[in-house]
């Protein structure tokens, strides 16, 4: 059961975070439904690392709301299809890159890694 | 100037790694075949999609061959990735997925009685040990097949073939 900040924070802080810092990716679901544009908070900090393979691997964790609408909710999210097609670099066309890992869904954010 | 013999090879198992699609009888459509590259907005894991890697060019001096100049033999030894990403809560096993990928893999190489020569090439190919293993998080699981040819070249030349 959500504890009360929880609650509080996925009404007001989640919504107002999206907004004032969010940035417009494309999820591309892994079942086939359709894609969809929604906003999310971006962290390109990680350093690009090799592979078992050898090969170089971006990474980033994304933030966007847990919704089927405006987001991507906790329960439809699945890390064995789905992708999302953002910036890797700012002025950048976007790429698609695939969602690899669910870190956290907490507090109205949905939060996963992508190579 | 050509490519040499080596790279010739490898663009040869690409070429063959990419008929692996339903239409040619496969249980699957190959995502894509990449190689290794240091630019990593290029390449994100999908699921069936194969990456190959070149890991030595070692030279084999006992199955070299006279003549003037003489051919000398090299042994390339690459390394067939094939990845497998799995639904979330899916109940089932990645290797049987990776046992069949991995299956694929050499039935594609080995397409026809004389793939082992590489379309004048190669003089001899062979299959190493198969592994199976996980990324580090366990975000994906990969089939590693290596694969060995040996190749003939003029000792003057590494990019004319000589049988």
């Amino acid at each position: 059961m959500a504890s009360r900040f929880q609650t509080l924070f996925k009404r007001t802080g989640t919504p107002l975070l999206v907004r004032e810092f969010g940035e417009t990716i494309t999820y591309h679901p892994g079942d086939g439904s359709s894609d969809r544009e929604i906003s999310a908070l971006i962290e390109r900090d990680g350093p690009q690392l090799l592979n078992e393979m050898g090969v170089a691997v971006f990474e980033a964790i994304i933030r966007v709301k847990d919704s089927v609408t405006e987001g991507i909710s906790a329960t439809e999210i699945d890390t064995g299809s789905d992708e999302v097609s953002f910036q890797l670099r700012v002025g950048e066309s976007a790429k698609r890159k695939a969602i690899m890992v669910v870190l956290s869904t907490v507090n109205g954010f949905v939060r996963f890694g992508v190579k | 100037m050509s490519n040499s013999i080596a790279e010739q090879i490898v663009l040869e198992v690409v070429s063959r790694l990419e008929q692996m699609t339903i239409a040619n009888s496969y249980a699957f459509d190959v995502a894509d075949v990449s190689r290794v590259q240091r630019d990593g907005s290029q390449w994100t894991p999908k699921n069936y999609s194969v990456a190959v890697k070149e890991v030595t060019d070692s030279r084999i001096p006992e199955l070299d061959h006279e003549g003037n100049p003489p051919a000398v033999a090299w042994q390339l030894v690459l390394e067939i990735g094939g990845f497998i990403r799995l639904a979330d809560r899916t109940g089932t096993t990645q290797q049987t997925k990776l046992n069949n990928f991995a299956a694929s893999i050499r039935k594609a190489i080995t397409n026809s009685a004389t793939w082992m020569e590489f379309g004048s090439l190669a003089v001899d190919a062979d299959f190493g040990e198969t592994q199976l293993t996980e990324s580090d998080t366990g975000e994906y699981s990969l089939a590693i097949v290596p694969l060995l040819v040996v190749y003939r070249v003029d000792e003057t030349d590494p990019f004319t073939a000589r049988q």
